[in-house]
């Protein structure tokens, strides 16, 4: 017998004539392999990883009568991630729920992602044309830490002003992450506001974080 | 006796069994088999479900203080009937399980006798949960013809027969004559 290609198949010759069953045997045995590797591929490919988050219980977003400024430096704001504990619902099909400090098992796979949040408030007292801001973006662990703003990767915010459209709001947002430098260890939505008047009211479920795999970035 | 592959059960025979026209078909017909299972898989990575549908020739009216659906005029493309429009032409009804993205854009192709805040939601099911949210709140003034608004949300894990539609509510008065666009595709099978 003669192998040909690449896939473990052969062919026989005249004086193999006797081989003709284990020929057919092998072929077919490498034809499965193959195509098996195939199938799981492909498979795979297609269930790509994701990750929802929502809030679990209501946050009460402070109204900055206290000062800062809106954006993600310094400012007094609340964060939606994937954590561990009771303050976040998290769906999940292959992604970490729960971040753990230089672990890199609990790091997202290195890729491109979308990720997308949305929320929507309410508020007793509207301060006129003051703003909201949400953010997403991705978080680094860099030098043993990812509390600072450097450790932001990607981020992306959309944002609106208060003025005479009632006492309810909602912002939503989009973006592509890279997390091919390795460190990333989740996305992370942030919502802050400048309405000193009273602050704003996320109610149950009603801020929603997500992210989906594409790709390694050489394919998606 | 004859034999079979482990995976996708290809029929072979063994050195003792007799070699004549109908294991030679069956032998072909299991690499038939196997082959169609595969593109089977391939199929649903290279044309996942998807579809867009468009409102662009005659603009929709939406209502002042009513969360109205849009509704759609034709579709560009779908691949596995997700807009129908004999049904519907306010939704998408998901015909595959998985997890989707969606997104809607549209604009306001005339403003109406007066505009204060423009709300959108991306809802599941005729409201039973919105998948995203977004309200422009520029107050008396600030809307111009052809503000453009824009909403996109990820549904994971939604199953045969979900039903995703589009919700515009608007505060002011009279009517905002409404273009827009939306699309979904499935990015995951599960």
């Amino acid at each position: 017998m003669t192998q040909i290609g690449s896939h473990g198949l052969s062919c026989i010759s005249d004086s193999d004539y006797a081989a003709y069953a284990l020929s057919m045997q092998c072929n077919a045995q490498a034809a499965d392999a193959a195509l098996d590797a195939d199938g799981d591929a492909m498979a795979a490919a297609s269930a790509r990883p994701w990750i929802l988050v929502t809030n679990a219980n209501s946050i009460v977003v402070d109204d900055q009568s206290g000062g800062g400024t809106v954006g993600p430096n310094g400012v007094v704001g609340e964060v939606l991630y994937p954590q561990a504990g009771s303050s976040v619902v998290t769906s999940t099909n292959g992604l970490p729920t729960q971040f753990l400090l230089g672990d890199p098992s609990t790091f997202w796979p290195e890729g491109i992602y979308l990720i997308g949040a949305s929320v929507k408030w309410s508020l007793a007292a509207a301060t006129a044309d003051s703003i909201r801001q949400l953010s997403v973006y991705g978080m680094r662990q860099i030098n043993g830490s990812i509390v600072y703003s450097t450790n932001y990767q990607d981020l992306y915010h959309d944002e609106d002003y208060q003025n005479d459209g009632g006492n309810t709001g909602a912002l939503s947002v989009t973006g592509l992450l890279d997390t091919r430098l390795g460190d990333t260890v989740y996305a992370q939505s942030f919502f802050t506001h400048t309405n000193v008047a009273g602050d704003l009211t996320i109610s149950p479920g009603s801020w929603r974080l997500w992210a989906t795999y594409l790709g390694t970035g050489l394919t998606i | 006796m004859p034999g079979s592959t482990p995976i996708y059960g290809i029929p072979y025979p063994c050195n003792a069994d007799t070699i004549n026209s109908g294991v030679f078909a069956s032998y072909a017909q299991g690499m038939q088999t196997a082959i169609s299972s595969v593109r089977t898989v391939q199929s649903g990575l290279l044309r996942p479900p998807a579809a867009l549908i468009r409102r662009s020739t005659v603009a929709q009216s939406i209502p002042a203080a009513a969360t109205t659906n849009a509704t759609f005029e034709y579709e560009g493309y779908d691949t596995d009937n997700l807009y129908d429009p004999a049904v519907s032409n306010a939704q998408f009804q998901i015909r595959t399980a998985g997890s989707y993205l969606i997104s809607y854009g549209y604009s306001a192709s005339g403003l109406p006798t007066t505009l204060t805040s423009i709300r959108t939601a991306i809802v599941l099911n005729a409201g039973v949960a919105e998948l995203a949210y977004s309200k422009s709140d520029e107050g008396a003034g600030a809307f111009n013809v052809d503000n453009e608004f824009w909403i996109s949300a990820y549904a994971p894990g939604l199953i045969r027969n979900d039903l995703i539609s589009f919700q515009i509510f608007f505060t002011g008065t009279g009517n905002m004559p409404v273009i827009g666009t939306a699309s979904i595709v499935r990015l995951s099978t599960t």
